[in-house]
């Protein structure tokens, strides 16, 4: 038996990380994962011995404490619906501004499609990149919201050529640059959000929400 | 003394041991683990207990509370409350006719002669 006083270090921290994630995957507030790492990290003090030897497993450890309330899907489709609503409600709006005044509200085919691609791919290459980068670099995490950025920008961009709007003859792709290193900062933070225990979620979210206003101006202004 | 008692036994005899202690007054985890191996449940790791204090916790069978620690770290002190105290009362005297029967027939070999 080690008489060794155990103290949180680098690796047992990796261990309350993995709760964390496996928590939140299964859909735990950060009110939850917050308290049961807490309680774990308390157990682990009193009793002078590593997490993994008291407490367990941790992927076992979240899937008793929280179940299965939310399917990882799910729980990414929960937490980006705000944000793909953001973003087709600023398609939805250019369309109808681009569009001449007696053909406003025309419906175009491809609107429903891309709000389609918009609801389905982000919150499935989301769910599919936390599982996939969770124990990686910040390069690796830039790359993995490369892949986002394409999978999300390209159809929106071949959607808004397609409208062939005169308004939407965007300059060197100006506001698809600035558009792209939004969303660069949209998906660091989002994935960083949910690696950092101890970041404030709601600063994460202040930052999502100012790069998505800020993607929205920026293709607003430069389709005038 | 730790018997390294079955899975099965253990899982049955849980519930109703953690809430005897809770009935003993508030108290934390890592105290009610102790507990329990002093009465010879053997080691009940944190991820068995902490699930079943949650489960406790959200049937309104238990509450908590955060407390500073004077040393180390901040402690999560459950507490029994009444709802939790009734079900224990209702549960300990079914368990006690449940473990007269099995331990009747279990234990009892007279009746095989």
């Amino acid at each position: 038996m080690s008489t060794e006083m155990w103290r949180p270090d680098f690796e047992d921290l990796d261990w309350s990380k993995h709760l964390a994630i496996e928590m939140r995957f299964r859909g735990a507030s950060d009110q939850e994962v917050a308290d049961a790492v807490a309680t774990a990290e308390a157990h682990c003090v009193d009793n002078g011995q590593p997490p993994e030897q008291v407490i367990g497993d941790p992927v076992q450890t979240a899937t008793d404490l929280v179940g299965r309330r939310t399917a990882p899907f799910a729980y990414a489709l929960r937490d980006s619906l705000p944000n793909a609503l953001a973003v087709s409600a600023w398609l939805i709006l250019v369309n109808l501004i681009g569009r001449p005044l007696d053909d406003r509200l025309h419906p175009t085919w491809l609107l429903l499609p891309v709000l389609v691609i918009l609801w389905l791919v982000m919150p499935i290459a989301e769910a599919l990149l936390m599982r996939l980068f969770q124990r990686t670099s910040a390069t690796q995490l830039g790359i993995a919201s490369l892949i986002v950025i394409v999978v999300v920008l390209l159809p929106t961009a071949l959607y808004l050529d397609g409208l062939e709007l005169p308004r939407m003859n965007i300059p060197a792709w100006a506001g698809w640059a600035v558009g792209a290193a939004c969303l660069t900062g949209w998906g660091v933070a989002r994935v960083r959000r949910i690696r950092r225990l101890n970041e404030n979620p709601r600063a994460s979210y202040l930052t999502v929400t100012a790069l998505t206003v800020i993607f929205v101006i920026a293709l607003f202004v430069s389709a005038f | 003394m730790d018997e390294g008692w079955p899975t099965e036994w253990l899982r049955g005899v849980l519930e109703l041991s953690v809430l005897r202690i809770l009935s003993e007054g508030p108290t934390y985890g890592y105290a009610i683990a102790t507990r329990l191996e002093e009465i010879g449940l053997g080691t009940v790791k944190g991820g068995t207990l902490y699930p079943l204090l949650a489960r406790l916790e959200e049937a309104g069978r238990v509450e908590t509370k955060w407390q500073m620690g004077s040393r180390g770290p901040g402690r999560k002190y459950f507490r029994l409350t009444l709802a939790g105290e009734v079900y224990l009362a209702a549960e300990a005297e079914r368990w006690d006719r449940f473990s007269r029967l099995t331990h009747g027939f279990i234990c009892d070999t007279d009746k095989e002669k």
